[in-house]
């Protein structure tokens, strides 16, 4: 979704609260904040000196997405992509045997299935190819691999990341993420002797955005689901 | 010294001037200033070069700036033209308006508006038309000076003066190596060689620089820092 900057700013700085886990819905999020309606009619003035036109129905539209901010991405098609050319935190994409997959790179040759939170390795020299097979070390086989994609964020998950995680891109994204993943089992299991602010700072010192952050605890709360 | 690059009417008047300053050769000649070991003289009300107390060019101009020890830019009716002191001859016509040295390179301003540039170390132009009005001569390092006109911008190898067209650049960065710039949709772009976008040397680039790269244009004072696709993060 296409916002100028300085009012979606305003939009999550007014409209959004900070991460918080839900034990009942076993999900991290960013909930909103309560009288969205009166926040409407307080900060209309001010967004329309830099959306003139954005009405009340562009504002729904957005709380959607500053609800769930990874549901702002654009993808991005590849023929092949080795794992050496990934970044830990990089979503990709694949559709195997007929199924989508998603994979999220933790570590060099390490990947999280974010459909089911669960790790796997594939080595640091494989190549995710159109027409191969996509075998894990630990015997699993997804199938012949036959799209391949990059989720990219958009821009309300890099606004909101510039809001509550902060200046994270002063640092190299960290050689392993699995210390978030491993933090954020830890708050599911005690939901209440934890911070979730502490999940934002440790993505900072990984140098960590939002969207790939949101998406490793959403893979910690599907592995964590009672079967 | 008078040759045949200049406009009759200027090469009449420098002739006339040339004569003159031989009819007056006893009149005193006082030293205004010293650069590069060239020191610029005054006879009269008209400049010249001396160095170590021989006549390298007759004070016969309006004014003498010296931008190396082989360059000069002489004036003539308000108007400049760079002058070759080791060939003794004008590279070029009066046909500028103003001038800017900065970081070995002369950025020279025509009447109508565009900009060439001229690069001291080689004494060569690398770039010579009327496509630009804007040039990046604040950073001597990069591999390519970009030029802009009417908000979009080109980009010039610095060695082989290639002019290089990256399609719809809004704001070009200030990079040793390649062409980077902020494309229209606000996403920051890497290109070839031969100004086509290329997601490779992006990736390359940032992946290189552990997942974040941060970019400068002098010029207009700005630092972007970007991620893997090319997001900026710091807005």
């Amino acid at each position: 979704m296409e916002v100028n900057s300085t009012a979606l700013k305003l939009f999550i700085k007014e409209c959004c609260r900070s991460l918080s886990y839900s034990d009942e819905e076993r999900q991290f999020s960013f909930s909103l904040r309560p009288s969205l309606a009166d926040v409407w009619g307080n900060i209309r003035d001010r967004i329309h000196r830099y959306e003139p036109d954005f009405n009340l129905s562009d504002f729904n539209n957005l709380l959607e997405f500053l609800e769930n901010p990874i549901k702002d991405w654009v993808s991005v098609s590849r023929d092949n992509l080795n794992d050496s050319d990934v970044l830990n935190g990089e979503v990709i994409e694949v559709t195997a045997d007929e199924r989508k997959c998603m994979f999220l790179r933790m570590k060099r040759g390490q990947y999280i299935d974010l459909s089911t939170g669960i790790g796997f390795a594939v080595g640091s020299n494989f190549c995710f190819c159109k027409g191969a097979r996509i075998t894990t070390a630990e015997g699993y086989d997804y199938g012949i691999c036959h799209t391949i994609a990059l989720r990219c964020p958009g821009m309300i998950s890099i606004a909101m990341a510039r809001h509550f995680i902060g200046r994270y891109y002063t640092v190299p994204v960290a050689d392993s993420l699995w210390p978030l993943y491993n933090l954020a089992v830890r708050h599911i299991s005690l939901p209440y002797d934890s911070n979730p602010a502490d999940l934002l700072q440790m993505s900072r010192r990984l140098g960590l955005g939002l969207f790939p952050m949101m998406h490793i605890l959403s893979a910690a709360c599907r592995k964590s689901r009672p079967i | 010294m008078i040759n045949s690059i200049l406009n009759p009417e200027f090469a009449t008047l420098l002739a006339a001037r040339t004569a003159e300053d031989e009819r007056i050769f006893f009149t005193d000649i006082k030293q205004v200033s010293t650069l590069h070991g060239l020191d610029i003289v005054q006879r009269k009300k008209l400049f010249g070069i001396m160095q170590s107390g021989q006549t390298q060019l007759r004070p016969i101009f309006d004014a003498v700036e010296v931008a190396s020890a082989e360059i000069a830019i002489v004036k003539l009716k308000n108007l400049y033209a760079l002058y070759s002191i080791a060939d003794g001859s004008n590279i070029s016509d009066f046909e500028y308006n103003g001038f800017e040295i900065r970081n070995g390179l002369i950025l020279l301003q025509k009447h109508n508006g565009g900009c060439e540039l001229f690069e001291l170390a080689d004494c060569r132009y690398i770039y010579r038309g009327c496509d630009f009005s804007k040039f990046n001569i604040l950073v001597a390092s990069t591999e390519y000076l970009w030029a802009g006109s009417n908000g979009f911008y080109s980009f010039i190898h610095r060695r082989s003066g290639q002019v290089v067209n990256p399609p719809a650049v809004v704001l070009p960065y200030d990079t040793t190596r390649g062409i980077w710039g902020l494309n229209e949709h606000h996403r920051v772009v890497a290109f070839d060689d031969n100004g086509i976008e290329s997601e490779i040397i992006l990736r390359k680039s940032v992946l290189g620089n552990g997942g974040y790269l941060t970019l400068s244009n002098y010029t207009e004072r700005i630092e972007h820092t970007i991620d893997i696709y090319g997001n900026i993060l710091n807005f």
